[in-house]
């Protein structure tokens, strides 16, 4: 088994009568790319935050590096690199004062790299945070989180605000390279098109609950979807004991289905449903139907 | 009423419902707070000789800005909506005109019916006097001056000198208009009720206000389609004062040793000398008004004298509030994100933050003090040296006191010391994470001391005085023992040295000491300032407690 750089055990979190997070574990292996979907208050900034140490445990434990990070902030975060949701960037700093500023917390900043990273990102030195649009700030925010090398890179949202070609070519391009490096990326989103494209492993958290945590091409391939026709529209909604999900109307349905094709195959040639197509379906599909599950 | 009034009406009322009760609460619980406090802790209130002129003026712009300020927040949200509405321009000027003066009148009554009717012995009297007639004149000039104000607000949008130069022409005849009504014989004699409208100062009133909605009509029509957008006073000042940081950080970018350096930088760059600056020179001025208007008063040095521990104080809570909401950088409630994440201990941020909160203070202090010392060199020059000390014999407070030739030094250094401990004090409370916390806990000690007050009224004197006794007892052994538990919490959780906490309970000791042996009061008393002092150094043990708790939620 590889070793973890973030190992999570038990951890639950209620706010009020809120559960956040419920008994969650999930380990992020080295040199991985960490995937964490779920829907909007699933609980994904919550556990990132206990990464973080900003949440101190009240059960369960939380371990970066193997340390705990509420009581030894000074090693972890120093390994880490961070881009929060909100993008809390001093506004009145300027792009090279925001580097310059960052660059003093971090003494493994690579001034070469932050200067490769601004010219991509196209922003000027001069330009100050508070008159970047959401994606410039979203890009300041990658700088100053990626370019002292952190060896665990945690991404909460960051592609909120990017438009769709930033996204597939630049953010893509940042997490390849950070994990091809060997270091390893643990990032949220529920772009879920976005996830499998770049990620090597998955986890899913549905009402502060992991409902599922592998990697991603295990995920793909032990999903199936199957297209079902049948002879007359059934009378009632489609319900089979091992599918995740089924959907449709009239004589046509789409199932999905976990591991168990074969035995939902026989129910629906029971139930006299002719099997049109059998695919492989999108990580959006599979969220889907686990959520419904 | 029809659709976008009764909307408006609403989003007006909802904005200012808060603001009336809270002019109210700072304006009567601010004195009467303060004069509670002072006959608490028995200090000599009814021997400063402040003078009435600077008491009024400073409560006329607090009352005004307090009244002011929540309109230009709601109007601030609130005019996009309004413009979507299918009304005329002028409708819009018409509306924001009446419901401001509306407003602001309002409130302008009740504080002053509220002071009317419940004048306290001290504070009160000396801002109005004793025959205060104060509702009727007040009314129409505010009136006059919100109107005024909403002209230049949304004219000024579109900034141009000239502009700039007419609307303070207009204020400065404004003030002169209004000053010559309550000081009719001059500035330095006593106010004079001013209780009655002449029909001279009704046509004043009258013309202004309607040039005044003209004005705001056209401004508004301007913002409305669009033309105001160009050069905005906002850019011109925010140009200046980056061309005075590129004089004063001639760099640009630079290095940072440190993340303290890093920090220290971003303070003094955004907010901790803006601190510094406005605590420094807003009270350094207030000064530099009260000494010269005190020049010619037979007790004006005990006035100074007093003032000399009430400004820098002041400067100390002014600095520590702003700091301890601005330290982790412009965060509300929570350390900021950046800070949060930055990869420090608790500790090492804790020391970083105070370090900078001491020096912003030192700053701001001196601010205060400079402006103070000139005004006082003034004075000695003018008087005479042989002058200046017969006055300070002449003192009630120091008679018999053997320190005499000493007092300003002592002032100064004790001036020091009470801005320190109030910053830090300030700033830890609000680092807490808990922005009603310095809110709670202020109201909190000056209510009680007003309720301790009232009750002398109805209880014995004996039993006051053992209530203000065991007050400053329990408050003062509180300090202590709450401040030497966070030095053992601290050196327990490793986040301060042995070897600092002792040094530093030292100098507490040394500070105590002299307070002993040198302040003129008795000893309850005196053990109380030495309770209180506790807060100077204390703070290093608490700031990364409370960071801690802050950064890390439990």
């Amino acid at each position: 088994m590889s070793e973890s750089v973030v190992d999570i055990k038990g951890v639950s979190r209620s706010f009020g009568k809120k559960v956040a997070l419920d008994k969650v574990d999930l380990s992020v292996p080295k040199g991985s790319v960490v995937g964490l979907v779920g829907e909007n208050g699933a609980g994904k900034t919550t556990l990132l935050k206990h990464v973080l140490g900003l949440f101190k445990t009240r059960t369960g434990t939380v371990r970066v590096f193997g340390k705990n990070p509420v009581e030894d902030p000074e090693s972890v975060l120093g390994e880490i690199g961070y881009l929060s949701e909100v993008r809390d960037l001093p506004d009145w700093m300027k792009i090279g004062e925001l580097m310059s500023y960052t660059k003093a917390f971090f003494p493994s900043w690579d001034d070469a790299f932050a200067e490769e990273l601004r010219e991509m990102f196209e922003l000027s030195l001069d330009q100050k945070v508070k008159t970047l649009s959401r994606g410039q700030r979203a890009r300041a925010g990658l700088i100053a989180a990626i370019a002292h090398r952190p060896q665990l890179l945690v991404l909460d949202e960051p592609s909120s605000g990017l438009d769709p070609l930033v996204r597939r070519d630049i953010l893509s391009a940042i997490i390849r390279t950070v994990a091809d490096e060997g270091r390893t990326v643990l990032f949220s989103s529920h772009l879920l098109d976005e996830v499998q494209r770049v990620s090597d492993h998955v986890a899913m958290l549905h009402l502060g609950k992991i409902l599922l945590t592998s990697p991603m091409d295990d995920v793909l391939t032990s999903h199936h979807r199957l297209t079902v026709r049948f002879e007359q529209p059934l009378g009632s909604p489609l319900k089979l004991d091992e599918a995740l999900r089924c959907e449709g109307d009239g004589r046509e349905w789409t199932v999905f289905c976990n591991g168990e094709r074969a035995s939902v195959e026989a129910q629906l040639s029971q139930l006299g449903g002719e099997i049109v197509d059998r695919s492989a379906p999108s990580l959006d599909e599979i969220f889907v139907a686990r959520m419904n599950e | 009423m029809t659709g976008p009034i009764k909307i408006l009406t609403w989003e007006f009322c909802r904005r200012m419902v808060l603001t009336a009760p809270l002019i109210v609460g700072i304006l009567l619980l601010g004195p009467l707070g303060l004069e509670g406090l002072f006959w608490l802790t028995g200090f000599p209130t009814s021997d400063a000789d402040i003078p009435a002129l600077s008491w009024h003026c400073v409560y006329l712009a607090l009352g005004f800005i307090l009244m002011a300020t929540p309109l230009v927040e709601a109007y601030k949200s609130a005019h996009r909506r309004m413009f979507a509405f299918p009304v005329s321009n002028k409708f819009i000027a018409t509306w924001m005109m009446i419901s401001s003066i509306v407003a602001v009148v309002g409130q302008e009554l009740i504080v002053h019916g509220i002071c009317e009717v419940t004048l306290s012995d001290w504070s009160i009297r000396v801002i109005f006097g004793e025959d205060s007639r104060l509702i009727g004149p007040c009314q129409p000039v505010f009136a006059m001056t919100i109107a005024m104000l909403m002209a230049m607000y949304w004219n000024m949008k579109k900034f141009s000198f000239l502009k700039l130069f007419v609307c303070g022409m207009l204020s400065i005849c404004l003030i002169f208009w209004i000053g010559s009504h309550y000081y009719p014989r001059g500035f330095y004699h006593a106010a004079q009720a001013w209780t009655s409208f002449s029909t001279l100062d009704t046509a004043v009133c009258a013309i202004v206000i309607g040039i005044s909605w003209f004005v705001t009509r056209k401004g508004i029509a301007r913002e409305r389609c669009g033309d105001n957008i160009g050069y905005s006073l906002e850019i011109r000042i925010e140009e200046i004062t980056t061309w005075i940081k590129s004089i004063i950080f001639p760099d640009g970018v630079r290095e940072h040793d440190s993340p303290e350096a890093a920090i220290a930088w971003n303070q003094w760059r955004h907010c901790g000398r803006d601190a510094a600056l406005a605590a420094g020179l807003g009270f350094g001025t207030l000064l530099a008004i009260l000494l010269y208007s005190v020049f010619g008063s037979r007790r004006g040095l005990e006035g100074v004298v007093a003032l000399s521990f009430i400004i820098p104080g002041a400067v100390g809570f002014l600095t520590g509030s702003v700091l301890g909401i601005l330290a982790p950088p412009s965060a509300r409630e929570r350390i900021t994100m950046f800070l949060a994440t930055s990869p420090m201990s608790d500790a090492r941020l804790a020391r970083g933050l105070l370090a900078n909160a001491w020096q912003t203070n030192l700053i701001a202090w001196m601010l205060a003090v400079i402006p103070g010392s000139l005004a006082l060199g003034a004075a000695i020059l003018r008087d005479g040296n042989a002058s200046f000390f017969r006055q300070i014999e002449r003192f009630d407070l120091l008679t018999d006191w053997p320190f005499g030739a000493m007092i300003l030094p002592i002032a100064l250094l004790a001036s020091a010391v009470l801005a320190w401990t109030l910053t830090a004090t300030f700033a830890v409370l609000h680092w807490t994470g808990n922005l009603l916390l310095p809110v709670f806990t202020m109201v909190g000690i000056m209510t009680y001391a007003i309720a301790i007050m009232l009750l002398s009224f109805f209880l014995e004197k004996e039993t006051i005085d053992w209530l203000r006794d065991a007050s400053l007892t329990i408050a003062a052994l509180a300090i202590v023992v709450g401040s030497l538990v966070a030095f053992s919490v601290a050196i327990k959780r490793k986040m301060i040295e042995r070897g600092s906490a002792t040094l530093l309970l030292s100098f507490w000791v040394i500070e105590s000491l002299l307070v002993w042996f040198i302040v003129p009061a008795p000893p309850l008393h005196r053990l109380f300032v030495m309770g209180v002092l506790m807060l100077s150094v204390s703070p290093v043990a608490f700031a990364p407690l409370v960071i801690s708790r802050n950064r890390h939620v439990a």
